[in-house]
């Protein structure tokens, strides 16, 4: 696959070379948790308060989900784009 | 007997973590309809249609497809209960076919032990409420309790972009008169401001979501009614942020789903709606739940 590659879609999709800074912050967090926003030990209660899982059991909960977004970040080269350093969180 | 419908759920990030009473009242909603959500475990990020997208096409895509191959497993239709998942799955869907990226992407996932086919049925809760379990069915479930109130619906642009969504915003119409609620306003489909956010949040408070929220002041709107849980973010921070500023517009926000649950009979504790920054308690009182 080639982010230059112009299809019917989008014929006049360019690579973004290099994306705003104001990007970094959220792509950093997907990089960590999986997601775009942390979950906090207040949410986890706040959802068991009301019945829900405290944590739910998507990449908050599941490592190998998170290995495998990594794993597709560093093949496509997204952690180099938005220098990510993507490394395995000791504890 | 009619069969009985079932979806894989899929939550997205911001419902579960900024909005659960959302996440609960579509469980109590979708139970006492007796509509079997399944657990996607597993599943990360949609990723976002905005910023990944942009960032990252091909991780995008992948990513996006990785989701919807554990959704796939499940053998039934995908519930979406956000705009900007839904966004990313449909238009992930779409690049998939008409650029013919589906060969790529299902050797991308053979690494990670996954496979997707593509035929993944991606159903928003829109479609989910008016077509799956149907208006008949819904009319004998829920009480027109919101009459005499008034409401701002906020559709959320990502609804109405493309040829398969853009009848959505009619059916929510038709899901807001079935509570018995009047909808008012005139700036129901400018966006809230969210992806403009990413780039000046100033502009985005002052020149989007400030615009909407004096029309649902000046309409009378008693609450602003939303499906997309990234617009009820917007509307409520850039209320907070706007107060700092001395502007006080004080008009609650609700996901459309907790007002169904209401209307079926369930109280908002049950859902945890004392959780809102901006309390819907003079809503609560008129409907007569409070």
């Amino acid at each position: 696959m080639s982010e230059v590659e112009e299809g019917p879609l989008y014929p006049l999709r360019k690579e973004t070379l290099q994306p705003p800074k104001t990007f970094r912050g959220l792509i950093e967090t997907l990089a960590r948790v999986g997601h775009i926003y942390e979950l906090s030990d207040f949410t986890a209660d706040e959802r068991e308060e009301i019945g829900l899982e405290p944590t739910p059991p998507t990449a908050f909960s599941r490592e190998d989900a998170l290995e495998q977004l990594r794993t597709v970040f560093k093949e496509t080269g997204l952690d180099r784009k938005m220098s990510i350093s993507i490394k395995r969180e000791e504890g | 007997m009619a069969k009985k419908l079932r979806y894989s759920a899929f939550w997205g990030c911001t419902i579960p973590v900024m909005q659960p009473f959302v996440e609960k009242a579509t469980r109590l909603v979708f139970e006492a309809l007796n509509v079997e959500l399944l657990e996607v475990e597993g599943t990360t990020c949609c990723p976002d249609p905005e910023i990944s997208r942009i960032a990252g096409p091909d991780a995008w895509l992948i990513l996006a497809s990785r989701n919807m191959a554990i959704a796939e497993a499940a053998g039934v239709p995908m519930l979406v209960l956000c705009n900007g998942c839904y966004d990313t799955f449909m238009k992930a869907l779409k690049e998939l076919e008409a650029e013919g990226k589906l060969g790529e992407v299902r050797e991308a996932l053979k690494g990670l032990s996954l496979d997707f086919t593509g035929k993944l049925e991606v159903r928003h809760v829109i479609e989910a409420l008016h077509d799956d379990v149907g208006l008949r069915r819904l009319r004998r479930k829920v009480k027109p309790v919101f009459e005499g109130v008034k409401v701002f619906i906020q559709y959320g642009c990502r609804v109405f972009r493309d040829e398969e969504t853009k009848r959505l915003p009619e059916k929510f119409d038709k899901l807001v008169s079935l509570l018995g609620a009047e909808a008012v306003g005139r700036l129901k489909r400018l966006c809230c401001g969210v992806p403009m956010m990413y780039f000046d949040e100033s502009r985005a408070v002052h020149e989007r979501a400030k615009l909407k929220l004096e029309d649902a002041k000046q309409s009378g709107a008693d609450l602003i009614v939303t499906f997309c849980p990234a617009c009820f973010n917007m509307l409520e921070k850039a209320q907070l942020t706007l107060a700092r500023e001395g502007l006080r517009f004080d008009v609650p926000i609700a996901n459309y789903v907790e007002l169904l649950a209401v209307a079926m009979g369930f109280e908002p504790d049950d859902f945890g709606a004392y959780m809102h920054r901006i309390p819907l308690d003079e809503v609560w009182e008129v409907v007569g739940v409070a």
